[in-house]
């Protein structure tokens, strides 16, 4: 049953693929600069509540 | 069922004490028979330990393209191991591995979106740089696609329900989970005697504010009311106090005294959270002051709940979710305005009778919708409908 249901979800998702290749592409770019700026190395923190 | 949540802070540190939110829904999903993993981010090494009946797994959070990598292998072996994968807040170190691995392994994927973290981050910011940009650029894409990539998204406010169902999110699936307070911890005649005296404030009346002292917090509202209190020339006997840290503080420490209000507020820094029910106990009179703007018309602000739990009087700003919180219950005033807090105050602070009133009213609102029991059942109907 949850393999059928992970299936499901599965080719559902594969139709927005598109979106989360862009995702991932945009943050492993912005991962490598970030990695690079020395600040955001030293404090880790990201503003947000 | 097996619910993996994913949460981008520290979960045992003081500077992030906005995990509090994840920590007790955990404990509740926990406390009514489903087994919950939290995978977060430790600023410093951390070894898998249990919180109760929860397990914590520490991930890497030093941002790289190979620490990404490592992390979204990580969760996809915990996906695995899952019925349900739940992650809160946009921040993308978490959420696109956290999403990646969920569609990777099939499982259905539940987003809680309780702040609106794109605004907060551009009112947090001193200066733009390249680097503020692009991180913003960051939240907007996520905050654009996580509402039609999860399965189903639970909000915080009603503000935010509009916006996830504007941003893709099926109406069906989105569901109202405002923040809670524990019932058990935050309750009304608690002694306080013990903090009175260490103050020195025994017979004044109290006014509290509780919160972070960071950004979007708006304490500067408070001091300036303060400010406008005092010249009203009958006010020896209040007492005023800041209950908190943050980033803040010494900037809010050097307004007071600019205002020259340092001798009537005290300022307690950082308390642990298990010891905040106690001081609002000492409080006769609490306050919520904000701002109207995009930030705060998402909000659903803890400190309110818990002010509410406690049994206490409260004058808060009529915006957002503050107004579906306390209308009825409390004294709500015009936002980003002074003089109307201390307008509100006063009023409060001559007025045992009404009180007295508020007081019992803000308990049973929080009895019987605003604490994290009532959150969780939302959650589980939120799950039900991610796996259907």
């Amino acid at each position: 049953m949850r393999k059928k249901l992970g299936q499901t979800i599965f080719w559902k998702r594969f139709k927005i693929a598109p979106v989360l290749l862009a995702l991932t592409l945009y943050h492993f770019f912005l991962s490598m600069y970030l990695s690079l700026v020395k600040q955001v190395r030293k404090s880790l923190i990201f503003p947000g509540g | 069922m097996k619910i993996l949540m994913v949460h981008p802070h520290d979960l045992f540190s003081p500077m992030e004490p906005w995990t509090i939110r994840i920590i007790k829904l955990a404990e509740q999903l926990a406390s009514k028979g489903h087994q919950v993993k939290i995978a977060y981010f430790p600023f410093k090494k951390r070894e898998k330990i249990f919180l109760g009946a929860i397990q914590t797994i520490p991930l890497n959070r030093l941002i790289t393209a190979g620490t990404l990598i490592k992390n979204t292998k990580t969760l996809c072996t915990l996906s695995r191991q899952a019925d349900l994968v739940h992650f809160q807040k946009s921040h993308f170190y978490a959420a696109l591995p956290v999403v990646l691995a969920a569609y990777w392994c099939g499982k259905p994927l539940h987003y809680d979106w309780d702040d609106w973290e794109e605004k907060i981050f551009y009112a947090s910011l001193y200066k733009t740089t390249l680097t503020s940009i692009v991180t913003g650029i960051s939240f907007w894409l996520m905050e654009r696609c996580l509402p039609f990539l999860a399965d189903s998204v639970s909000v915080a406010s009603k503000a935010l329900r509009t916006l996830a169902v504007r941003r893709g999110a099926n109406k069906r699936r989105v569901f109202l989970a405002p923040v809670g307070a524990d019932l058990q911890q935050f309750y009304p005649d608690r002694s306080s005697d013990r903090i009175r005296k260490k103050y020195n404030i025994e017979g004044a009346l109290l006014i509290l504010y509780h919160g972070q002292l960071h950004s979007c917090q708006y304490v500067g509202l408070f001091l300036n009311a303060i400010k406008i209190i005092l010249k009203t020339g009958n006010s020896n006997h209040l007492k005023f106090m800041v209950l908190g840290s943050g980033s803040e503080l010494s900037m809010l420490k050097k307004i007071a005294q600019e205002l020259k209000i340092e001798d009537k507020v005290i300022f307690t820094d950082f308390i642990p959270h298990t010891d905040i029910p106690r001081y609002i106990a000492t409080a006769d009179i609490c306050v919520a002051p904000f701002d109207d703007n995009e930030v705060t018309r998402c909000k659903s602000p803890l400190k309110i709940v818990e002010y509410m739990a406690s049994g206490k009087p409260i004058v808060a700003s009529d915006v957002g979710e503050v107004r579906n919180m306390m209308k009825g219950v409390g004294l709500l005033v015009e936002p980003g305005k002074p003089g109307a807090l201390a307008k509100g105050i006063l009023e409060l602070a001559g007025n045992k009778k009404l009180r007295k009133t508020m007081a019992a009213a803000a308990r049973q609102r929080a009895e019987a919708k605003y604490n994290w029991c009532f959150s969780t059942d939302v959650l589980e109907r939120a799950y039900k409908v991610a796996l259907d």
